[in-house]
């Protein structure tokens, strides 16, 4: 597990940016996952295209 | 993940030839100390642990690797180094082979999280992280990395918080996101090729930019702070010397408190001058007597309180006017057709309202004047100037007293002051905001980012990726953004967490850390003598060791050598409760203060081991060991066990002569 700092950073500066709750937790899972070292290019890309999805842009 | 070093065989090299085993009860022990006297070859072994650790092997010159060649017999060609690991519980090997006559290097790795045995450096991909040589030499280090923490030339205490929180993982994801809308962008096609390219092109440029006007950033705020910590040390210095001298000192310190007395009444003038700035009409009579006129003409035009247009309106709807008259179609065209030309409720309501402000903040007898204020702050300008030149002639005065070296290094002093000048003239212009104008050739990093960003949206909707051109630049803020408050928050709580220990550990001596910014900074001092240093290192290192979710072995060569008795005892007491597995090579003089102290933290969970060089003198000491203790190989021996391990020392073998 990645540092709970860097958890408590990104939800807030997540926040601050007016992102919701799901793509706070993908963009986590992610951070998590790379952290734990050894995910290939293939599941790097994956978790990117879920957090990009994620995103909700103002209109 | 839980990375531990079982052990490692050498043979042929430098180092004795040994199999090591650093297992207690069947798995590694929580404290190993391996103790080598000096010459026995343990810069030989830190380094092919460490070349075994992150593959850099592979970099070393043919002549590099000769030199790592046995002493004993020159004549060997091949050597070769194992070291046993374990990853997470499951055994990791990696093999060094080196040919001395040619000068090559081949690794072998094997592990079961790779299904066997594979030709190559390639340890398994979940650790591979973490074998980047500078996270190892995070948890393999010796004197100079521990000073390196604390010079402000180099940035190694911030890197090594960023690595060992992972904080680099958001520049990791960050490239991640750059990679994913260069791939987009690049196959997208566009409506106007040439146009397209035109952008990529001056795209590419842009980045490139920027990551130089970055770098050159880092590198000028980097040698700014240290020069700044250099020039205060000269400072301390020079008037050190001059101190020397009691009538100087006296003379120094009444000019020394004249000048900083000026300095603060000049920038009390200033604060006071900044705050008038603020009502021009308290500074320029015809200012604040036009603004009067104006109050005047607003009052003869009489403005209604409240709207007048909407009265005009309202009336519309009548039948009958004020006038008595009745109000048709045609009278009611002409009175809504006119309405534009009276005040509307918000314009009147404004006007209304610099009326008001005039009465309250214009006097009407003009009291101030610009210039008596400019007369003030130029007084104040002037008695700060005499100050500092009376100052500059007194040093002048006190250094024709002075020896050469005072005259070097107030010569270093001014060159560092003038570079320092420089810096923050090329500072500034990094940090300067965009201006409209601006192109390519300028050096604002703020302005170069919004060229940069601007092309990106061209080329994105020139290509019709601008959804995922705006997904990515929010993704890109939110790990930017993510990153800088982790920093601040981490490095705050690492300095909480390191002080709290410090005054444990150097409770003779206290030390506190003031803040890390590249480097860690000292409360009050500049530097720390050799033993603090060493101290603030491992206090500094183990906490952040310990906050990672990773555990590593924390390897050091010499720990205790320049640490005070009392010192070594706190620091052996902390270290086995901060790392896993702490490995130490160590010779016989340290032991004393440090070794009972872990010994104490430790329990049972220790490894006592002894490498040497056979010679005359220890042959008697081996003679005593029972066979299964000890391991003779040539010319060096291996003894584990705490009995020869204590009683070993250099004087003993000389003794035994």
């Amino acid at each position: 597990m990645i540092d709970s700092e860097i958890s408590k950073a990104i939800s807030k500066s997540a926040k601050e940016l007016d992102q919701t709750e799901d793509f706070i937790k993908k963009l986590t899972n992610w951070v998590n996952e790379a952290g734990s070292g050894g995910i290939t290019i293939a599941q790097n890309n994956e978790f990117l295209t879920t957090v990009i999805n994620a995103i909700s842009l103002k209109k | 993940m839980k990375i531990q070093i079982e052990g490692w065989d050498s043979r042929g090299f430098r180092c004795p030839d040994v199999t090591v085993s650093l297992l207690v009860n069947g798995s590694p022990g929580k404290v190993a100390l391996i103790q080598m006297p000096n010459g026995t070859g343990k810069t030989t072994t830190l380094k092919l642990i460490r070349a075994s650790l992150t593959g850099s092997a592979e970099k070393w010159s043919a002549d590099e690797i000769r030199e790592l060649r046995s002493l004993s017999d020159k004549s060997i060609s091949q050597g070769k180094f194992v070291l046993r690991l374990l990853v997470d519980s499951k055994k990791l090997v990696i093999e060094t082979a080196v040919n001395f006559e040619d000068g090559n290097v081949r690794y072998t790795t094997s592990s079961p999280l790779l299904g066997g045995v594979v030709e190559g450096w390639q340890p398994p991909d979940q650790i591979k992280r973490f074998m980047a040589e500078k996270f190892v030499s995070l948890f393999i280090f010796d004197g100079e990395f521990a000073a390196d923490l604390l010079d402000s030339r180099k940035a190694k205490a911030t890197e090594a918080i960023d690595t060992l929180s992972q904080l680099d993982l958001f520049d990791l994801l960050k490239e991640q996101a750059d990679a994913r809308w260069e791939r987009e962008e690049k196959n997208a096609s566009g409506k106007s090729k040439q146009f397209l390219a035109e952008l990529r092109l001056k795209e590419g440029k842009l980045k490139a930019k920027l990551a130089n006007l970055n770098i050159t950033k880092v590198e000028n705020t980097n040698k700014l702070i240290s020069n700044r910590d250099r020039i205060k040390e000269l400072s301390k210095s020079l008037s050190e010397k001059i101190n020397e001298n009691e009538l100087l000192k006296i003379e120094r310190e009444s000019l020394l408190n004249k000048k900083t007395n000026a300095e603060i009444a000049l920038n009390n003038a200033l604060d006071s001058f900044m705050g008038d700035l603020r009502y021009p009409q308290k500074l320029f009579e015809g200012f604040s007597n036009q603004l009067h006129d104006f109050k005047l003409s607003l009052d003869n035009a009489k403005l209604p309180d409240t709207s007048s247009r909407q009265f005009f309106i309202d009336l519309c709807e009548q039948k009958i006017c004020v006038c008595g008259r009745e109000i048709g179609v045609t009278e009611r065209d002409h009175i809504l057709e006119h309405a534009e030309n009276y005040l509307a409720g918000d314009v009147s309501g404004v006007l209304n309202a610099i009326k008001g402000d005039i009465d309250l903040y214009v006097d009407p007898v003009f009291k101030t004047d610009f210039k008596d204020l400019r007369d003030v702050l130029e007084r104040f300008q002037e008695q700060y100037f005499v100050a500092c030149t009376d100052f500059a002639k007194f040093e002048n005065k006190a250094a024709k007293t002075q020896d050469d070296e005072y005259d070097k290094w107030k010569t270093e002093q001014i060159n560092l002051e003038n570079e320092c000048t420089e810096i923050n003239r090329i500072l500034e212009l990094l940090d300067a905001p965009y201006r409209p104008n601006d192109d390519e050739g300028s050096l604002s990093i703020k302005s170069i980012d919004y060229q940069l960003r601007d092309t990106q949206d061209k080329i994105a909707k020139v290509t019709d990726t601008v959804d995922l051109r705006d997904r990515l630049n929010i993704l890109r803020d939110v790990l930017l953004k993510a990153k800088e408050l982790a920093k601040i928050e981490l490095h705050n709580q690492l300095i909480a967490e390191c002080n709290h220990r410090l005054r444990s550990v150097l409770s003779q001596s206290p030390l506190q850390i003031e803040g890390i910014d590249n480097h860690i900074r000292l409360l009050g001092q500049s530097s720390g003598s050799v033993g603090q240093t060493l101290a603030v290192a491992y206090v500094f290192l183990t906490a952040a060791l310990h906050r990672g979710s990773h555990q590593f072995p924390l390897v050091v060569d010499s720990p205790a050598g320049s640490l005070e008795k009392l010192v070594r005892g706190e620091i052996g007491r902390v270290i086995p409760e901060l790392c896993e597995q702490f490995i130490s090579f160590i010779i016989d003089t340290e032991k004393d203060g440090f070794v009972p102290a872990l010994e104490s933290s430790a329990k049972n969970e220790i490894c006592y081991i002894t490498i040497f060089r056979i010679n005359k003198n220890s042959e008697r000491l081996l003679e005593s060991v029972p066979q299964n203790l000890k391991n003779v190989s040539g010319d060096s021996a291996i003894v584990i066990g705490k009995e020869f391990f204590t009683e070993f020392t250099l004087a003993k073998e000389q003794e035994n002569v």
